[in-house]
């Protein structure tokens, strides 16, 4: 009797893996996300302070690398481009890539209802989320500095 | 002696001599990362699966397993350039025509090993957690998580060997590891108006004790 190998007998199992489907936690996401943008839609975030402020710009009143998002999504959802490039410059030029990345991944994942295997060659994305933080920082840098170029990255606030 | 070893999808194969079982290391169908057993059929034998080097490990003296013979290139006239890199064939003497690397030898046991879910998640979590964590530093909330996979996937890797992931758990657990550290500093902002009251407070406190 031969005995079995062991290493193979062993099953896998994820942190989430039992709980939904792939495809419920996508149509979950798809049901937050879209009830968020209707949110944004409708409630102005240069109105009504139901938004919650950045800490650090709440305390210090130093412009972190994401505030003004909020406001630039708003004004995105309505079709004013020029003021969400005003708002948060960085994460409107960022806005097609991660709209790209999404359009890769998650058609794929509902279709196979799994989530991708990750690319074997995960050093790639470690050096891209280091330059990420690299360009936010000098983003943060560069909008908190006074002077005129630089007043264009501040959001606006009303 | 009947010996096995994990073959394709972890089947074993054998019975096999040990002679045999070192001319298969060396014609490298056998590596030393393969899972390798000793089994006579006794009950007092050990069924746990071991690493060829764990069982040999005076064997690094044999010789390294002769690359894989290179996949005959289709003949070309030397003075034909390679259709896709024509600057590589013109060179003299230059590197290899072949812009193709010999492509690794299928390892029969690590062909079919995984990564595990919780160290891809981990990975995952905290790559997310640390390139959120300067926008107002939201991404504390997906490097915390991220940081808890990623220890729970490293102890599973090391408990089991044969699962892969090692690497993401600890790239994951720096990642997230950072990014907690610059969304902290973030909400250490808190502390700022009540260090300020306090400071007033004792001011005031001086203030009346000198009067």
């Amino acid at each position: 009797m031969i005995p079995v190998c062991q290493p193979a007998k062993e099953t896998i199992t994820g942190p989430c893996a039992s709980w939904f489907s792939t495809r419920t936690q996508l149509a979950l996401a798809a049901c937050a996300c879209g009830g968020a943008a209707t949110f944004l839609y409708l409630v102005d975030p240069n109105r009504h302070a139901v938004y919650p402020t950045c800490l650090l710009y709440q305390t210090t009143g130093i412009y972190c690398a994401g505030c003004g998002a909020t406001r630039a999504v708003h004004a995105l959802l309505h079709g004013r481009i020029i003021e969400a490039l005003h708002d948060n410059a960085l994460f409107v030029l960022a806005l097609p890539f991660l709209l790209r990345m999404a359009w890769m991944y998650l058609p794929a994942a509902w279709r196979a209802n799994a989530w991708p295997d990750l690319p074997t060659d995960h050093r790639k994305w470690v050096r891209r989320g280091v330059g990420i933080v690299l360009l936010m920082l000098g983003f943060m840098a560069l909008r908190n500095l006074p002077g005129w170029p630089f007043d264009w990255l501040k959001p606006l606030v009303t | 002696m009947p010996w096995y070893y994990a073959g394709p999808e972890a089947k074993p194969v054998g019975p096999i001599s040990l002679e045999e079982l070192h001319a298969r290391r060396l014609s490298g169908t056998i590596l030393p990362e393969t899972y390798v057993i000793e089994h006579t059929g006794q009950p007092n034998d050990s069924i746990t699966w071991k690493r060829y080097r764990e069982v040999f490990p005076s064997s690094p003296n044999l010789p390294l397993p002769l690359p894989p013979p290179a996949p005959p290139a289709p003949q070309r006239s030397p003075a034909q350039p390679h259709p896709l890199f024509p600057s590589a064939a013109s060179v003299p003497g230059g590197p290899s025509p072949s812009p193709f690397p010999s492509t690794p030898r299928p390892d029969p046991y690590y062909a079919t090993r995984k990564n595990n879910p919780w160290c891809i998640w981990g990975f995952v979590l905290g790559l997310i957690g640390f390139c959120f964590a300067l926008v107002c530093g939201i991404g504390f909330f997906s490097a915390l998580p991220g940081l808890f996979l990623c220890i729970v996937g490293l102890a599973q890797v090391h408990k089991h060997p044969e699962q892969a992931g090692r690497g993401l758990a600890i790239s994951g657990l720096v990642l997230s590891s950072l990014g907690l550290l610059i969304a902290l500093i973030f909400f250490a902002c808190f502390a700022i108006p009540v260090i300020k009251a306090h400071e007033q407070t004792t001011t005031e406190q001086t203030s009346n004790d000198s009067e």
